[in-house]
C-alpha cells in the first residue's frame, strides 16, 4: 500500500529512558480517514510511542513514517508542517497566555489568514462554550473545557494526522462521551486519528482498529470491534 | 507639598531603575526562553560601551556631528555585539538549552575570556565617555542629567516596544509559549531552537543598547558589565525568573532601597539592604514576585 | 562580584605560568635580583607592568654606572617579576616561587592582601620586604625586615590637611567616603583623626562597596551635610568620576580632594572635564611641573609609550626600591638582609624625586620610610597645577 493508503506507518519501534526499555518494536498502521486506539495500562508505554512518533523521544530503532516518508528522528515543528498534531499528555496548553493566543499558536505554521479565520470560526461552532472566552487565561478554565481547549488548538493546525494522547482522562463522563463524539466529527472531516487510552471501554467504541500495548509490546492487534469480542480483553480492560 | 529631598530620591530611584531594566530585561528573556542564566550577558553590555567610546571620537573626527556619529556607532555596535552573540549561540550555548549547569559553566568561561580579552586589546583604564546630550535638565526643580533623561525615555521606549511585541507579534507569542511550555510550543509548529537563537540575539541587542546608552554616564571599563551583572540579575531574581514585568518590578525594587537607603544609611548599608531584602522576598516568594509557581 | 574573584585566579595562573617560562628564575651568581611581586593580569595590571618597568629603568641605569661594588667585588642587578594578581593566593605563590625557588631574597610586593602573604614569609626566612601597600598594619618594629617606598595616606594626608588649612582658613567641616574594603577601612581610620587633630568636624564618613555602579544616592547624602570639604581618599578613577559628575549635577560647591589620585585623565574619562575642574589629588606626580627637570620627564614620555601610562606614584616605586636596595648593599658592604636592615634607615639614595633619607618613626615608630615629597597638586582644566611641594618631615 501507499504513503496515501497508510498516513502514518510505525515499524518496530523500540525506545527507552536512562538505558531502560520502554516500549519495544512496536508497529502500527493506520488507515487513511480512519480511528485508531492504542489501549494500555498505566505504564505500558503508550506516551511513549506518542512521543516516539513525534519527535519528543528519540527512538533507538524502527522507522516513522508520516504519509510514506521516513520522519523519524524529526523535530515536532517540522512534523506539524508536514501534517501533523498531538494533544499531548497532560493537555500542555500555555497556561499564562489567553484562550485566542493558544488557538492562535495552535495555527502557528499557517500563513492564509482566511483559511485560518474559517478554521477558528469551525472550532468556536464545535466548541459554543468556549467563544466569550476568547480573551480568558486558559488556567481559569475548567478541566474538561482545557481538554476541548487542547483539541481545538491541535485542529487549529489543519492536520491530516492527530494523536491523542488519553483525551478522556479524569473527566466526567458526560464529558467523555462530547470527547467521544468529537473524535468522530474530526475524523469524519477527513482527519486520521489515533488516540491512545487507558479507558478501554470508550476507545473501543469509537476505534476503527484497536492495539493493545502491555509492557511496551503490542501484545494484540484487529479491528475494535474484533477485539472488543475476546476474553481476555473483556476480562482484562473491559472488567466484565 | 512634596518635600524636596521626596522628589529628589523619586528621580533618583527612576534614574537608577531605568538602567536596571535595561540590564535586566535581555537576561530574564534568555531565562524565559532557554532555561538557563547568562553569566556573560555584562560582557555584551561593556563591548558595546567599549566600542561606543571608540566609534564616536573616530566618527566625530571624520567630520560626523555628534548625534549622527552616536547613532551610527550604536547601529554599529549592536550589529557587531550581535555577531558576537551569534557565534556564542551557535558554538556554544545551542548544546546547553535547558541546562542550567553546563550553560552557567559555559557562560561563566566565556565571560572570563571576555575579561582577559578586553582587557588586553582595550586595557584596564576607564576609557573617556562622549558627550552626547550635555548638561543637565530641571525637573520638580531638581537637576538631573540630561543624558540621564535620554536612558530613562529609552528604557521606557524599549520596555514597551519589547511589551508590545511579546504579546502582539507572532515571534513574540511563539517566544512566549516556548517559555511556557518548549515541548508544547513545538507541538504547535514552533521551531523552539531557531526562536530560541532569536530570543538570544534580541537580548544581545538589548544588552548592547544597553552599553551604548550607559557609555556617556557609566564609567566604561572591561570591567563595567560585572558590576551591572549583580544588580541585574537580583532584579530578575526579585521579580521572577523568566518575567519581562518581573524584572521591571525587581528593577524598581532595588533601584528604590538603593536609592532610600543609600541617602538615608549611606551606600554600604544599601547594598547589604539590597541583599537582605532579595533574600527576604524569596523566603516569602521562592519565585519571585511575578513568578509562576 | 563573585564572578570576578573567579575569573582572576585563572587568568592569572595563566599568566603566572606563561610569565615563568619567559622570565625563568636563575641568574648569574654575580647578579643580584630584585622579586617582583606584582599584579600583571586583571584590574591591577597597569599599575604592576608600570612597576616592573620602572624598577628595569633604575637596574639599567645602576648596571650602566657600574653595578654595586660590595667589598671589591662589582654586581649587577636585575629585577623578576611575576603576577601576584592582587590576592592573597596569588601573593602566597609568588612568594614561594621568589624566595624558595628561585633563592632571591629582595622582594618589592604591591597589594595589601599579597604583602600579608610575603610579609609572614619574608620576615621569617630574613629576607627583606619592599612594602607598596597604603595601609599602616605591615609596617612597624615588628617587622624589622619591612621597609616602605612610596606615600601612603600616613604622609600624604598630613601634607593635604597642612596645604587646606593654609588655603581654606574658613573651612571648617568635612565629609568623607571611603571604598569599604581593607585599603578604604585603612586609610579612613588614618585620615579622619587628623582632620580632628587639625580641628576639623568630620560631619560623616561613610563607606560604599566595590562594584557600586550607581551613585547618586550616595552623593545626594554627601551633598546633604553641606560640608566645606569633602574627601574621597580611596575611591577608584572611575568611581572617583561618578562620585564627583553627581556632586557637580547636585550644585555641590565644597573643596574637593582625591588624596590616592594619582591620574587626573583615568578620572576625567568617566567624570568629564567640568566636574573635575578645582579638585585636588595628593598622589599625582605633576611631572610637567616646576618640580621635576628634563631628565625625569624623560623617563616619564618613555614610560608613557611603553605601556600606556606616565611616571606615577605608584610605579615610580619600582625605581625606587630597586635605589633603596643598591644603597643600603653599598651602605651595609653585605647582601646580607639583616645587615641591609640595619643600614638602610640611615642611608640616602637616589630616588626618582632626587636625594632623600629615611624618616617615619612618628608615623610606624621606626624609620622605615623615604622621606619623599608630597606633591599637592590640582585639576585645572583637565590639567595637574603644583600647587605645594610638601616635604615630610622625618625621624
Ligand atoms: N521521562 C521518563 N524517564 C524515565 N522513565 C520514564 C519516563 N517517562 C516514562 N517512563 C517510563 O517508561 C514506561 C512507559 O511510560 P509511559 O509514560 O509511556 O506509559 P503510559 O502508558 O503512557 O502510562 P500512563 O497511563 O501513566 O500515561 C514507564 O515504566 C515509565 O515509568
Ligand atoms: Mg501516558
Amino acid at each position: 500500500m501507499t504513503g496515501d493508503d497508510i498516513p502514518l506507518q510505525v515499524d518496530g519501534i523500540c525506545a527507552s529512558y536512562q538505558g531502560v526499555p520502554a516500549i519495544d518494536n512496536v508497529s502500527l498502521r493506520l488507515r487513511r480517514g480512519s480511528i485508531t486506539t492504542v489501549i494500555g495500562a498505566n505504564g505500558a508505554g503508550k506516551s511513549t510511542v506518542i512521543k516516539c512518533i513525534c519527535g519528543l523521544v528519540p527512538t533507538d530503532r524502527g522507522k516513522v513514517r508520516l504519509f510514506g516518508q521516513d520522519v523519524t528522528g524529526m523535530p515536532p515543528d517540522e512534523l506539524v508542517r508536514r501534517g501533523l498534531s498531538v494533544v499531548p499528555e497532560g493537555r500542555r496548553l500555555f497556561s499564562d497566555m489567553t484562550l485566542r493566543e493558544n488557538l492562535e499558536l495552535g495555527a502557528y505554521t499557517r500563513s492564509d489568514a482566511t483559511a485560518v479565520a474559517r478554521d477558528l470560526e469551525r472550532v468556536l461552532t464545535l466548541f459554543p462554550d468556549l467563544r466569550d472566552r476568547m480573551s480568558t487565561m486558559v488556567n481559569r478554565f475548567s478541566g474538561g473545557q482545557q481538554q476541548m481547549v487542547a483539541v481545538a488548538r491541535a485542529m487549529m493546525s489543519a492536520p491530516r494526522v492527530m494523536l491523542l494522547d488519553e483525551p478522556t482522562i479524569g473527566l466526567a463522563p458526560v464529558i467523555v462521551e462530547r470527547i467521544g463524539n468529537l473524535i468522530g466529527e474530526i475524523s469524519r472531516s477527513g482527519v486520521t486519528v489515533l488516540f491512545v487510552e487507558q479507558n478501554a471501554e470508550i476507545a473501543l467504541e469509537i476505534a476503527d482498529d484497536a492495539y493493545i500495548l502491555e509492557s511496551g509490546k503490542v501484545i494484540a492487534e484487529d479491528t475494535a470491534a474484533n477485539l472488543a469480542q475476546t476474553d481476555e480483553v473483556k476480562k482484562a480492560y473491559l472488567g466484565v | 507639598m512634596m518635600s524636596a529631598t521626596f522628589v529628589q530620591l523619586v528621580i533618583i530611584s527612576l534614574e537608577i531603575g531605568s538602567v536596571y531594566v535595561l540590564f535586566s530585561l535581555g537576561l530574564t528573556l534568555i531565562f524565559g526562553i532557554m532555561k538557563v542564566v547568562n553569566f556573560a550577558h555584562g560582557q555584551f553590555f561593556a563591548v558595546s560601551a567599549i566600542l561606543v567610546t571608540i566609534l564616536v571620537p573616530f566618527l566625530a573626527a571624520h567630520g560626523l556631528p555628534v548625534l549622527p556619529a552616536y547613532f551610527l556607532a550604536t547601529a554599529t555596535t549592536v550589529a557587531v555585539t550581535v555577531m558576537i552573540g551569534w557565534g556564542v549561540y551557535q558554538f556554544g550555548l545551542v548544546r546547553f538549552l535547558r541546562d542550567m549547569e553546563g550553560a552557567f559553566i559555559l557562560t561563566l568561561g566565556l565571560a572570563m575570556l571576555s575579561d582577559g580579552l578586553m582587557l588586553s586589546i582595550f586595557g584596564g583604564a576607564p576609557r573617556p565617555e562622549p558627550v552626547i546630550v550635555p548638561g543637565t535638565v530641571r525637573i520638580f526643580a531638581v537637576a538631573v542629567l540630561a543624558q540621564h533623561v535620554v536612558v530613562f525615555g529609552a528604557a521606557v521606549c524599549i520596555t514597551g516596544a519589547l511589551y508590545w511585541s511579546m504579546t502582539a507579534t507572532r515571534l513574540g507569542k511563539a517566544l512566549r509559549a516556548i517559555a511556557s511550555d518548549h515541548e508544547a510550543a513545538m507541538l504547535q509548529g514552533i521551531p523552539y531552537r531557531r526562536l530560541s537563537r532569536d530570543g538570544f540575539l534580541i537580548a544581545t541587542a538589548l544588552a548592547a543598547i544597553a552599553g551604548a546608552l550607559m557609555a556617556p554616564i557609566s564609567e566604561v571599563t572591561p570591567a563595567v558589565g560585572n558590576d551591572y551583572l549583580m544588580n541585574g540579575f537580583m532584579a530578575v531574581v526579585v521579580g521572577g525568573l523568566g518575567s519581562v514585568p518581573g524584572a521591571i518590578l525587581g528593577a524598581m525594587f532595588i533601584a528604590v532601597i538603593e536609592a532610600v537607603g543609600g541617602y538615608y544609611v549611606g551606600p554600604s548599608a544599601a547594598t547589604m539592604a539590597i541583599f537582605v531584602m532579595v533574600i527576604v522576598v524569596l523566603l516569602i516568594r521562592p519565585r519571585g514576585l511575578l513568578g509562576r509557581a | 562580584m563573585s564572578r570576578q574573584m573567579m575569573a582572576k585566579p585563572l587568568l592569572g595562573a595563566a599568566a603566572l605560568m606563561v610569565g615563568g617560562l619567559l622570565i625563568g628564575g636563575a641568574g648569574p651568581a654575580d647578579t643580584i635580583r630584585l622579586g617582583l611581586s606584582l599584579p600583571l593580569s586583571g584590574g591591577g595590571a597597569i599599575w604592576g607592568k608600570g612597576t616592573a618597568w620602572m624598577c628595569d629603568k633604575a637596574a639599567a641605569q645602576i648596571n650602566k654606572a657600574g653595578g654595586v661594588n660590595v667589598q671589591g667585588k662589582v654586581y649587577k642587578v636585575a629585577c623578576v617579576a611575576y603576577d601576584n594578581k592582587y590576592t592573597a593566593a596569588g601573593g602566597a605563590s609568588v612568594a614561594h616561587t621568589l624566595l624558595d625557588r628561585d633563592g632571591i631574597k629582595y622582594v618589592l610586593a604591591m597589594g595589601t592582601a599579597p604583602i600579608l602573604a610575603t610579609q609572614s614569609l619574608t620576615e621569617r626566612q630574613g629576607d627583606l620586604l619592599f612594602n607598596l601597600s597604603w595601609g599602616k598594619a605591615t609596617k612597624g618594629p615588628k617587622f624589622p625586615l619591612t621597609f616602605d617606598v612610596f606615600n601612603s595616606p600616613a604622609e600624604i594626608g598630613p601634607a593635604i590637611i597642612k596645604f587646606i588649612a593654609k588655603t581654606y582658613s574658613s573651612a571648617k567641616t568635612v565629609v568623607m567616603l571611603n571604598v569599604d574594603d581593607a585599603t578604604g577601612r585603612e586609610t579612613e581610620a588614618i585620615m579622619r583623626p587628623m582632620w580632628k587633630k587639625a580641628g576639623y568636624r568630620v560631619l560623616a564618613s561613610m563607606f560604599y562597596e566595590r562594584g557600586t555602579t550607581e551613585f547618586q544616592p550616595t552623593a545626594l547624602r554627601l551633598a546633604s551635610y553641606k560640608a566645606d570639604i569633602i574627601d574621597l581618599p580611596t575611591l577608584p578613577p572611575p568611581d572617583a568620576g561618578k562620585v564627583l559628575k553627581d556632586l557637580q549635577t547636585l550644585g555641590v560647591k565644597g573643596v574637593k580632594i582625591l588624596d590616592d589620585g594619582t591620574s587626573a585623565s583615568a578620572v576625567e574619562a568617566t567624570s568629564g572635564r567640568s566636574a573635575l575642574d578645582g579638585v585636588y589629588m595628593g598622589a599625582a606626580i605633576p611631572i610637567d611641573g616646576p618640580s621635576f627637570d628634563a631628565r625625569q620627564r624623560a623617563i616619564s614620555k618613555e614610560a608613557k609609550a611603553a605601556f600606556g601610562d606616565p611616571v606615577n606614584l605608584v610605579n615610580i616605586s619600582g625605581y625606587d626600591a630597586m635605589q633603596e636596595l643598591v644603597a643600603g648593599i653599598e651602605k651595609a658592604q653585605s647582601l646580607n638582609p639583616h645587615a641591609i636592615a640595619k643600614a638602610l634607615p640611615t642611608v640616602h639614595f637616589k630616588s626618582f624625586y632626587g636625594d632623600v633619607g629615611f624618616g617615619g618613626a612618628a608615623a610606624y615608630g621606626v624609620n622605615i620610610q623615604p622621606l619623599l615629597p608630597v606633591y599637592v597638586t590640582q585639576v585645572v582644566n583637565g590639567k595637574l597645577v603644583d600647587r605645594a611641594k610638601v616635604a615630610v618631615s622625618g625621624k
